[in-house]
């Protein structure tokens, strides 16, 4: 290599890399190339429907899209295309049938609505009947539909085996396919879907997911709906695969998958007639062949509904889910009947209709785990779903452990055995903690049927911070905290259960649960909770006097994986009691008995003393002693013979029976712990005296100066001497001796009263949720709830207000009104109630209703826009106020107005950022120099 | 042709030149490899956590909202560990500055609680910053953030007790998508810190967002 060359390499090394240090292509920094559509021609083999024109106003669909895929004017009746090309459509088109798929090789955005106004019907609509809409096959090919509707394809609408598909705000409807994925079929290693504000409806496939087929990378999708899809169309004698996941099969090896918010209605799964095992899945079928944990590889679902859905055909699992193998965290989601009327978000208003139980012909008509699955059931609600076994949930995934924790299991019907859950693998290893399993129906085992082995003794272990002993059987389920109550036919039935203490079992009890708490758990009537914005579930909530209330035990339901602190409402616990209550639902009403556990202290810091009177007729375990006295004035009357006169001196046998009831009134604060062992001594001097030959009329609550005329000739005892003298046994339950400061069994406890102020100090306090501020939320009647959306938000952004009020009390609360001062940062864009009168004035929103009837709930909408001129950033915490005859309640939400994340690179000091190039430049100086100088020489 | 006196010393310069160029491509290399994640050499991590001490741990100097008096502020014994990142950091408040977003001016070589985002133990989604690197171009705290996977634990210790998050998702995002700071349904942590330096305007056009759900 002679001079001349190197140096002329040098120089194009030196100046190659000072452009690409100084050349960086801005993220997002530019706006994209825009190109518009202007014609609803479409032609697969003549794209230019004139070519001699060249007219803008001949533009099509699938020449904007090859000038955006070659980033230049290959068709000059479009713009050119670029690297970022965002499609639109003149107004004039607003249909396209497309002859054929269009290849996306580059990054393009099609938006089909100028505005963002969530109304799909006013969608530029493009038909795939002639073999579908779009094909992405290249890495670089990166699709976003705005507000698009895809329709009518007869194979997949879009075919992805690269890329990454957006959607927002569009419509999949009536697409189908003859194999899989009616409107998206989605495979390859690299695929991303990243789905939000779309609604996929009726679409459907002969063989998996009716809407989606996604065995690619990354599927994210979030506040969307799923409704009336259909998996398994073709379902003739020989196929044996029939058809799974009626909205949406998930396959392969993946780096997860989260859904958000999303709505599964009335979708189907068919099975056919002579399909395999292991298919279904009404809504969602699940499978990937990588599982390294919770939610990782895996599917996370948060804040769904699942309504309508349904496994149909023989062995047909999962009306709503059926996960197989696959990881998956189920949270805050409701499977069923909705038995309370909610708001449904505005975009979905159109569409949905989310009360309907989901069913399955085989198992679990709602949720079925097979084969290895992993799956962890936290804050979520199963009402009405039906099967044959397992009405609410199927578990057959030995040896991998599923946890359900929180949540709801009611009014499930199971034709055979399992109307909550049905236990069906060889140690499937379940943990059920905080459970309410409530009037399920089965044939047997209304409530759990275990169809596993019962083996015993299994492993121990922990459960909570309780250790378990190595023989206790870990094998099948350990259930703890949990209510088993109204199940018919019985509460559990099968194999043997481990008992993780703190369960409730109405009167029909689990055999194997030898600790549980019998009663009645006295649970009231289904209720909606509010405890975040976008999550709708049910329990049933704890009505006063239940033995669950403070039955759970706190060295579970305070350290699990899952915030069990928490319960399913987000409500705190444990509340009322010192520990916590039994199920789903933390009420903070106090039990009927005192739990005297070790850990529970209570200091009671007053020195009130006692006035009353005990009047206990408690059980007295002494015999008293001392000589009776009085006459007994009876004569008995009537053929009895013989008459008896004289004293008797009969001491009566037996042990007198009764239980203490005495509950001490006034100022009462007792002073003792733990329990009192008042035993009645032998103090006592019976003053009673009775002359009678018939014991057993002497009645233990009289007064101990009473004499008492015995009259009852039958129950005379001819055997009782003449002379015999007869002591009563009732009057030593009353010890008038006691001091009225004694101490009393059982009536002490009850008197622990948290809610007395300011003189008793219960430790520990109830536990607070921490700094986040939306869960928690106090009850009054009625009461009133408030959120923000989006809690972050930069000038000009639209931000919603919503409020919801609700009346959970059993009487109409009457002239209800709340006002709520919008923040000066903001400024009223439109408000709205689903009921009553609201308006507004300046800033000041005011809402009236005469009457809110039980049960009802009010939501008011209050859409504002960040002014333009708000500094930011600003915080504000804005409060909703509410009065009404029954009571008041206020709730606030937090409004942050922040530009942008921060700034997590610090700008590069002079000599960091230049000392290279300065370097550079001198060297290049000096390049120039020696080749202007050998070119000279030379 | 050239002369042999003047090719000596053109050969002299020559060779001066062509260390310039390595020299200056070296130095720029040096802070490019300092300013991607993981670029910075890794260092040892202690098997177990140590107990904070906090006494001496290091405080942040920050501004309050609404004063412009620096002032000394520490979360309590809190502390971030992501063993795959080569993380251990104390945790400091972040509050929203003058700037129009957090005021980070003082986070140094801390992770910083953004202001206004959920906190441990509760359901939300608790978001935390840190830099990708220094002014004087050294790797921040989050410069190995870039290392990290699908699954990989992120460990927030509170007086000396862990809570164990898994990694969830990973991407690169805008600056100004605030999504990645709105309120989870369960307890969360986001990690967010640059990526994508401009030299021209000496800033970085992206950041990269890590989350990672509560496990234990």
């Amino acid at each position: 290599m002679n001079r001349r060359t190197l140096l002329n390499l040098a120089l194009l090394i030196f100046i190659g890399s000072f452009l690409s240090l100084s050349i960086v292509t801005p993220v997002d920094a530019q706006a994209p190339n825009e190109i518009e559509v202007t014609s609803d021609y479409d032609s697969s083999s003549n794209p230019d429907e004139f070519p001699a024109s060249n007219n803008l106003n001949d533009c099509s669909l699938r020449e904007a899209i090859q000038n955006a895929n070659d980033n230049a004017a290959t068709y000059l009746d479009c713009a050119a295309g670029a690297a970022d090309d965002l499609i639109v459509f003149d107004a004039s088109v607003t249909t396209i049938t497309l002859d054929g798929r269009i290849s996306v090789i580059s990054e393009i955005r099609i938006d089909g609505d100028a505005s963002t106004d969530q109304n799909y019907s006013d969608n530029v609509i493009l038909n795939g009947s002639n073999g579908g809409v779009f094909v992405m096959n290249s890495s670089d090919g990166d699709l976003t539909l705005d507000e698009l509707t895809i329709q009518n394809s007869d194979e997949s609408a879009i075919l992805q085996s690269s890329g990454v598909l957006t959607c927002n705000l569009s419509r999949f409807q009536n697409n189908t396919d003859s194999e899989s994925g009616g409107a998206i079929d989605s495979s390859g290693a690299t695929t991303i879907i990243d789905i939000d504000e779309c609604v996929f409806n009726d679409n459907s496939a002969s063989d998996d997911g009716g809407a989606i087929v996604f065995t690619g990378a990354l599927l994210t999708i979030s506040n969307s709906a799923f409704l009336n899809n259909e998996a398994g169309t073709d379902t003739e004698t020989g196929d044996t695969n029939g058809g799974s996941g009626g909205a949406l099969y998930r396959g392969g090896s993946q780096t997860g998958s989260t859904l958000t918010g999303v709505y599964f209605s009335n979708n189907i799964a068919n099975t056919g007639a002579d399909s395999v095992d292991n298919v279904g899945g009404g809504a969602i079928y699940n499978r990937t062949s990588d599982n390294t944990g919770i939610g990782i590889n895996g599917m996370v679902i948060l804040a769904n509904s699942f309504a309508g859905n349904q496994a149909n055909g023989s062995g047909a699992d999962g009306g709503a889910i059926f996960n197989d193998g696959g990881n998956m965290l189920i949270s805050y989601s409701n499977f069923g009947e909705a038995p309370l009327p909610f708001t449904i978000p505005s975009f979905l208003s159109a569409f949905i209709t989310i009360s309907a139980p989901n069913t399955a012909e085989g198992f679990g008509g709602a949720v079925h785990l097979a084969g290895g699955a992993l799956t962890d059931i936290v804050g979520s609600s199963f009402f009405g779903n039906t099967a044959f076994d397992g009405g609410g949930i199927y578990v057959n995934a030995s040896d991998r452990g599923t946890g359900i924790y929180n949540s709801t299991l009611n009014d499930n019907t199971a034709s055979d055995s399992g109307g909550g859950i049905f236990l069906a693998g060889t140690d499937d290893e379940v943990l059920i903690v905080n459970v309410t399993i409530s009037d399920n129906n089965a044939a047997s085992g209304g409530g759990i049927s275990n169809g596993g082995d019962g083996d015993s003794p299994g492993g121990g272990g922990f459960v909570g911070r309780i250790d378990y002993p190595e023989s206790s059987d870990f094998d099948d389920a350990i259930i703890a905290n949990t209510i088993l109550s109204g199940n018919s036919t019985g509460n559990c039935n099968g194999a043997s259960l481990s008992d993780g203490l703190g369960n409730v079992t109405s009167t029909d009890a689990c055999a194997d649960l030898t600790t549980a708490l019998l009663g009645s758990a006295n649970l009231g009537s289904p209720e909606l909770t509010f405890s975040l914005a976008s999550i709708i579930t049910y329990t049933r909530p704890l009505q006063a006097g239940s033995a669950a209330l403070g039955a759970g035990r706190n060295e579970i339901c305070d350290d699990l994986p899952y915030p069990l602190f928490l319960d399913q409402r987000v409500f705190p616990r444990p509340v009322g009691d010192v520990n916590c209550d039994a199920g789903a639902y933390e009420s903070d009403l106090v039990g009927a008995t005192p739990t005297p556990t070790a850990t529970a202290t209570f200091t009671a810091t007053d020195t009130a003393t006692m006035t009353n009177t005990p009047t206990a007729t408690s059980t007295p375990t002494d015999t008293p002693t001392g000589t009776p006295s009085g006459t007994a004035t009876d004569t008995p009357t009537g053929t009895t013979s013989p008459t008896p006169s004289g004293t008797a001196t009969d001491t009566p046998t037996g042990t007198p029976s009764g239980t203490a009831t005495d509950t001490p009134t006034g100022t009462t604060s007792p002073t003792a712990s733990g329990t009192a062992t008042d035993t009645p001594t032998g103090t006592t001097s019976p003053t009673v005296t009775q002359t009678a030959t018939a014991s057993p009329t002497i009645d233990p609550s009289l007064s101990p100066t009473v004499t008492q005329t015995a009259t009852a000739s039958p129950t005379i005892d001819p055997s009782l001497s003449p002379t015999a003298t007869q002591t009563a046994t009732a009057s030593p339950t009353i010890d008038p001796s006691l001091s009225p400061t004694a101490t009393l069994t059982a009536t002490a406890s009850p008197t622990i009263d948290p809610s007395l102020s300011p003189t008793v100090t219960q430790t520990p306090s109830p536990t607070t949720p921490g700094s986040n501020p939306t869960p928690v939320i106090v009850i009054v009647d009625p009461f009133i709830t408030k959120s923000v959306n989006p809690p972050f938000a930069v000038n000009g952004e639209i931000v919603t207000w919503t409020i919801t009020i609700t009346n959970p009390g059993t009487v109409p609360s009457n002239n209800v009104t709340t006002t709520d001062t919008m923040p000066d940062v903001v400024q009223i864009q439109s408000v709205n109630a689903t009921a009553g009168t609201i308006n507004f004035n300046g800033q000041v929103v005011t809402f009236t209703l005469a009457s809110l009837a039980p049960g009802q709930t009010v939501t008011i909408t209050i859409v504002t826009r960040v002014r333009d001129d708000a500094v930011l950033p600003f915080v504000v915490i804005n409060t909703a106020t509410l009065t009404s005859s029954t009571g008041s309640d206020s709730a606030t939400a937090t409004l942050t107005g922040v530009n942008e994340l921060p700034a997590t690179g610090e700008p590069l000091d002079f000599a960091v950022r230049w000392g290279g190039v300065i370097a550079l430049g001198i060297a290049a100086f000096g390049l120039l120099w020696l080749k202007r100088k050998s070119a000279r020489t030379v | 042709m050239i002369g042999r006196g003047n090719q000596n010393t053109s050969g002299a310069i020559f060779r001066v030149i062509i260390l310039g160029i390595f020299v200056g491509f070296g130095f720029i290399l040096f802070n490019r490899n300092a300013n991607t994640p993981g670029g910075g050499e890794n260092t040892p991590l202690p098997s177990t956590l140590e107990p904070l001490s906090s006494p001496t741990a290091p405080a942040l100097t920050t501004i309050m909202p609404g004063t412009d008096t620096p002032v000394a502020l520490q979360l309590g014994n809190v502390r971030l560990y992501i063993p795959n990142a080569n993380v251990v950091s104390n945790i400091v408040p972040v509050f929203l500055g003058e700037t129009g977003s957090w005021n980070i001016q003082f986070l140094g070589g801390n992770v910083g609680h953004l202001q206004g985002t959920g906190w441990i133990d509760a359901p939300g989604n608790i978001v935390l910053a840190g830099h990708i690197e220094q002014s004087d171009g050294t790797p921040g705290i989050f410069a190995g953030l870039s290392q990290i996977a699908f699954g990989d634990d992120v460990i927030l210790e509170i007086e000396g007790e862990r809570r164990v998050y898994t990694v969830s998702t990973i991407r690169e995002t805008s600056p100004q998508d605030l999504s990645v700071l709105y309120p989870t349904p369960v307890e969360q942590v986001t990690l967010i810190t640059c990526d994508q330096y401009d030299f021209i305007s000496n800033s970085y056009l992206a950041r990269v967002v890590v989350t990672a759900v509560r496990v234990s």
